[in-house]
């Protein structure tokens, strides 16, 4: 495959999905005439509240339904073409594992399946339990596992072939905060080193947090889509950020303000997420009762996922 | 691809041991080779329990086998996708012939080991219920040169009726006897049927002979046996006598067992080896006492007259007898694994399940019509005629049978416990009809359905 | 469109459900007619239950199916899972009297002819007693039917001389008989009803001591290693459980089998064999079962027929045998019954008329070897 670094990777026209009864009569339109193109390294996020169609929209993409009317290409191709196939990575909405396997039987299962080396299975294996911090659970089977647990594991097997799309049906369902950030850092990591991610999810945060454009679906349509940056920019107000003043300095500049711009201008002090927050209580803990070990959330990523790699 | 298959293979088989099926099947396997013996009975000769020992117990654990061969490879992909775990192995690389070759493969290695402890238990018990038993030399000799051998079957060569039944018709014809409310060619079947039977009745006095093509042939195996079915013209009478002649020309010397009484029934005459050749013909003869002495006999049925010959070793014709019920595991499992993937699990179970008994009672079924279609054709007796929906039943039967006629008529543990050899080519036709061609044929429509399949639909 | 639909369905499962109705009462009628009703068994067998219960309507099915293959077995000539298979179909409709009957009489008559060896034959003969006597009355307890059956088998297959081995099937029987009694009889004073003795004889034969004793008391002493006095006995227990005309295949294998056991009830163990003879002491007997059964079914024609037939050859050996008062007793009693100018001409002339070396039954022949240098056969 010829590989242009603007070429779009995954593109959608037209995509109509309907559902039908068992008398093969129309049951309901998940999917409504919905066009989208994502080009090679970007981030794409599908947003919507449940039964927008995103899932849906995922699935098609992977070959897992079949469009009613309209046309998707992975990489150029249909999307059940093995080659394509090689290349993706996917993270289901629920993690649905073989349960009597373990965790690390489960990798090597997929690794297998992607006809990777021994050597390679092991390697990837060892550094994916490592990453997604289930080293210590790595020989239990997968049924004993908490949802986070699954949810680690689920990703794992996604990333397992060191895949150039991912697409991730809501990551960081069930996950804690520490495995939030990781999995979002992770896939800004992946975006890094050039990886199409496409992910779907109804937790704003999450998507804005890491998604170059979005898409809003509702009812099976889009109703907006484009670059975030773009769709959450207030362009008729200005934020200046600045170290804190004293307080008759500051006064000054405000009454400034207001009689240059007939505004009354607003002040605040800007605060750090809440996320942000919690992540650094639990670093500093960590750092005070195990001097010297690794903080929570701060697992290194897979030695093959890394940049540069 | 190797990698890949293997990969889905040893999942189902990891599926079967961990979800306790493997361990039940064997504990159920073990069971039945134990208790069968113990439970059903002969006709209480040592001879008997001893084919129903290999018959039944065998049987058993074949049917037990094909039963959750079924159950198994339906819910091999069905189960799957009904937990939504199909959704992460087919957005792999695998394709959907794939997925069903490797779904397929797993179910057979099971089978095939499983197939392989039972047939090791049954042929161990075997061999320590004719030691410990304590049976008399005499019985443990009927069953050495019975049923722990495999003989070879000779049946008589064809006799060409066709040109005497065309020169009785043209006699017919010619003294305008033929009947007007019969067809040319029913006229001729009857022709046929008359001839034939008398190639099957002696009178009291009289004589008749069949020719035997010894080709391939071993003698040097030890006796071989003449099996023989008759009937008096007086049912349940003793008074038959009769002698048989067996000569092989120039090639072998001559043999006959002077006059001996028989009974209505089957009878086996034991004939030295020296009396044979291999590689020529045989010519056995049947003459009858005469009238006082004897009735007329009638040879009753097709195979009323074979030569046995031993071929080979008991051990042998079980591993060829095994490998044909493998065969049967083998298309029962491509049948699960395809209506796994068309069906949801019962759905799967049910109409894998009906299509193989189908396929098993179709003959049965094919043997009553038969009965039923001879009753339709006794004019004679004004039997009434067949409905229509009867024609079109035994229409359907006999065209259903004439389908699966190749896939049927394989009965290997019969053979085996008969003590009859196992050819070769039986198991050549059993691996290539029912482990490469119904096997391909349920994988490609398999394959194809799975890549039409929406498996994200529930 | 979607509601004309629903409406058809509805109408449809109603239509469907009320023709079930319809037919389900003649269902049921038939089924009471054929089936019988397996709660007027007192104690059904386990086996019996189960089948009837778990099963439900499959098992007529793999009743068909195991019959199909007996038939094609036995079309065969492959006879070794024959006994087997008779006993899971009769066992599938364990209530159907006839089906038993026709299984013991397949293996008994149809099966045994087959072979050559007279051990053999009598394995067979065996197997169908056997079906009947251990399987077929307990789970059909109260059918006189299947009691007479087995007395039919007693009384015709080992007791008569039809099949060429029928000698070897009466010592068979009579040995197995002799291993547990060793005697003609049980001494039943000495005896108690849970005594080894008895539980040997439930087990082998099925035999109640208290019933043994109650028909030596009616009809005997009997010789129980003769066939005869088996199909007495169980021809009494079917009477039991019969009412009037139907007790008519118990009295008739009851009296005939008084009239074997008068002619040859007496067992004589020789060298090279066993050999029979008259049993005098039963002559009594076998008129009061004669008579019984006339009382019982209006002086039927054909009940009449056989104590003249009875009486005809009684009369003869008693003569053959020079017990002239026993003789001129019985023909006393046949003039009685029959009188005619045959009997009017008196006892000498009636003997001198009816050569005893031409009476047809096979048994005269027998009783006559028995009686060396009296009577030449």
């Amino acid at each position: 495959m010829n590989e242009k670094p603007d070429e779009s990777v995954v593109v959608i026209e037209n995509l109509t999905k309907v559902f039908k009864d068992f008398w093969r009569r129309p049951k309901v339109c998940a999917v409504d005439n919905i066009s989208i193109s994502i080009k090679r390294g970007e981030v794409f996020g599908l947003l919507g509240p449940n039964g927008s169609g995103k899932s849906t929209t995922i699935k098609v993409v992977l070959g897992l339904l079949h469009a009613t009317r309209g046309q998707v290409r992975v990489l150029g191709r249909v999307p059940t073409d093995v080659s394509v196939k090689e290349r993706l990575g996917y993270l289901p909405e629920e993690s649905h594992l073989y349960l009597y396997l373990t965790a690390r039987e489960t990798l090597d299962l997929y690794g297998k399946l992607f006809a990777l080396e021994k050597r390679i299975r092991k390697e990837r294996t060892e550094q994916l339990l490592e990453m997604l911090g289930l080293v210590d659970a790595a020989d239990r089977p997968v049924g004993e596992f908490s949802k986070g647990m699954a949810r680690r594991i689920g990703l794992a097997q996604a990333l397992i072939n060191d895949p150039d799309i991912v697409i991730l049906d809501e990551p960081t369902s069930g996950l804690d905060p520490v495995g939030c950030r990781q999995v979002k850092d992770l896939i800004l990591t992946l975006a890094g080193r050039g990886k199409t991610i496409l992910l779907c999810s109804h937790l704003l945060a999450d998507v804005e947090d890491v998604c170059d454009r979005i898409a809003i679906l509702y009812r099976g349509r889009i109703r907006a889509h484009g670059q975030v940056s773009d769709l959450l920019e207030e362009r008729d107000s200005l934020r200046v950020t600045m170290p804190a003043m004293p307080p008759g300095l500051t006064q000054e500049v405000l009454k400034l303000l207001k009689e240059k711009t007939g505004t009354e201008p607003a002040l605040d002090h800007p605060a750090m997420d809440l996320e942000t927050f919690f992540l650094d209580v639990l670093k500093e803990a960590s750092a005070r009762s195990e001097p010297g070990s690794r903080p929570a959330g701060e697992r290194s990523v897979a030695d093959y996922l890394r940049p540069g790699s | 691809m190797f990698l890949k298959t293997l990969a889905i293979a040893s999942l189902t088989v990891r599926s079967a041991v961990r979800s306790r099926l493997l361990i039940c099947l064997l504990v159920i396997l073990f069971v039945v080779t134990l208790g069968i013996p113990l439970s059903v009975r002969g006709d209480g000769t040592a001879l008997s329990e001893v084919k129903i020992l290999l018959l039944y117990t065998l049987g058993t654990g074949s049917v037990i086998l094909g039963l959750a061969t079924l159950w198994a490879s339906c819910s091999a992909v069905s189960h799957e996708v009904e937990h939504k775990q199909i959704r992460t192995v087919v957005v792999k690389p695998v394709g959907p012939y794939l997925l069903w070759f490797g779904k397929w493969i797993g179910i057979v290695i099971l089978d095939a080991v499983l197939l392989l402890l039972m047939g090791l238990l049954t042929y161990a018990l075997l061999f320590m219920s004719l030691r410990s038993a304590g049976s008399e030399p005499e019985d443990l000799g009927t069953i050495n040169s019975q049923v722990l051998t495999a003989r070879r079957l000779f049946l008589p060569k064809e006799v060409d009726l066709s040109s005497e039944v065309h020169r009785t018709v043209d006699e017919l014809k010619r003294t305008g006897q033929m009947p007007e409310d019969v067809s040319e060619e029913e006229t001729m079947q009857l022709i046929y049927r008359r001839l034939r039977a008398r190639r099957t009745t002696v009178a009291p006095g009289a004589s008749l002979s069949w020719e035997f093509d010894t080709q391939g042939l071993n003698t040097s195996r030890g006796s071989l046996f003449l099996r023989y079915r008759i009937g008096s013209s007086i049912g349940g009478s003793r008074q038959i006598t009769g002698t048989w002649r067996v000569d092989a020309g120039k090639n072998g010397d001559s043999f006959n067992t002077g006059p001996i009484p028989m009974a209505d029934g089957r009878h086996l005459i034991e004939i030295p080896a020296s009396t044979i050749s291999p590689g020529g013909n045989v010519t056995v003869r049947f003459e009858n006492a005469a009238k006082g002495s004897s009735r007329t006999v009638i040879f009753h049925g097709d195979n009323h007259l074979e030569l046995l010959a031993p071929a080979g070793g008991f051990l042998l014709n079980m591993v060829r007898s095994l490998l044909v019920v493998f065969c049967y595991l083998v298309v029962l499992a491509a049948l699960g694994v395809t209506a796994g993937i068309l069906f949801s699990f019962p759905v799967a179970t049910f109409a894998a399940f009906s299509l193989s008994s189908i396929v098993l009672i179709v003959g049965f079924f094919a043997f009553s019509s038969s009965l039923t279609v001879c009753d339709h054709h006794d004019h004679d007796h004004g039997g009434g005629k067949a409905s229509v929906m009867e024609r079109v039943g035994e229409t359907m039967l006999e065209g259903l049978e004439m389908a699966l006629s190749p896939v049927r008529g394989i009965a290997p543990l019969g053979r085996l416990a008969d003590g009859v050899y196992v050819p070769l080519w039986t198991v050549v036709r059993a691996v290539l009809i029912l482990g490469v061609v119904c096997p391909g044929i349920l994988g490609l429509l398999g394959g194809y359905c799975m890549s039409r399949r929406e498996l994200a639909a529930n | 469109m979607n509601k004309r639909a629903n409406i058809f369905l509805v109408v449809a499962t109603v239509g469907c459900l009320a023709l079930a109705a319809f037919q389900n009462r003649s269902l049921s009628e038939t089924r009471s007619n054929r089936v019988g009703d397996l709660t007027g068994i007192a104690n059904p067998a386990p086996i019996v239950t189960f089948v009837t219960v778990v099963l439900g309507g499959f098992r007529g099915l793999i009743a068909d199916v195991l019959w199909l293959r007996a038939t094609r077995l036995q079309d065969e000539a492959r006879f070794f899972e024959l006994a087997q298979l008779a006993e899971w179909i009769t066992q599938l409709e364990p209530s159907c009297t006839q089906i038993w009957a026709y299984h013991a009489w397949n293996m008994s008559y149809n099966v045994s002819v087959m072979m050559s060896d007279d051990e053999d034959r009598w394995r067979w003969v065996n197997n169908g007693v056997r079906l009947l006597r251990d399987k077929g009355i307990p789970a059909n307890p109260e059918d006189p039917r299947i009691y007479c059956e087995l007395g039919w088998l007693y009384q015709h297959k080992i007791g008569k001389d039809m099949d060429p081995a029928h000698m070897t099937f009466k010592m068979k029987l009579a040995e197995s008989v002799q291993a547990l009694l060793n005697g003609e009889g049980p001494d039943y004073a000495a005896l108690e009803v849970n005594s080894k003795l008895a539980r040997d004889l439930a087990r082998d034969f099925s035999l109640d001591l208290r019933v043994m004793q109650r028909i030596d008391r009616t009809y005997g002493p009997l010789d129980w290693r003769l066939p005869e006095t088996h199909a007495i006995y169980w021809a009494y227990l079917g009477k039991r459980r019969a009412n009037g005309e139907k007790q008519l295949p118990a009295n008739r294998i009851i009296y005939q089998g008084m009239a074997y056991s008068f002619f040859l009830g007496d067992l004589i163990s020789q060298e090279g064999g066993l050999s029979r003879a008259p049993r005098w002491p039963l002559l009594p007997k076998v008129h009061t079962a004669f008579k019984d059964a006339l009382a019982a079914h209006d002086d039927d024609e054909n009940i009449t027929e056989a104590y003249v037939g009875f009486l005809r050859n009684a009369v003869l050996v008693l003569h053959a045998y020079g017990k002239e008062d026993e003789s001129k007793a019985t023909f006393d009693t046949l003039h009685e019954l029959a009188p005619s100018t045959e009997t009017q001409a008196g006892l000498e002339l009636f003997v001198g008329n009816n050569n005893i070396r031409m009476a047809s039954p096979g048994y005269v022949r027998e009783i006559l070897a028995s009686l060396p240098g009296k009577v030449s056969p």
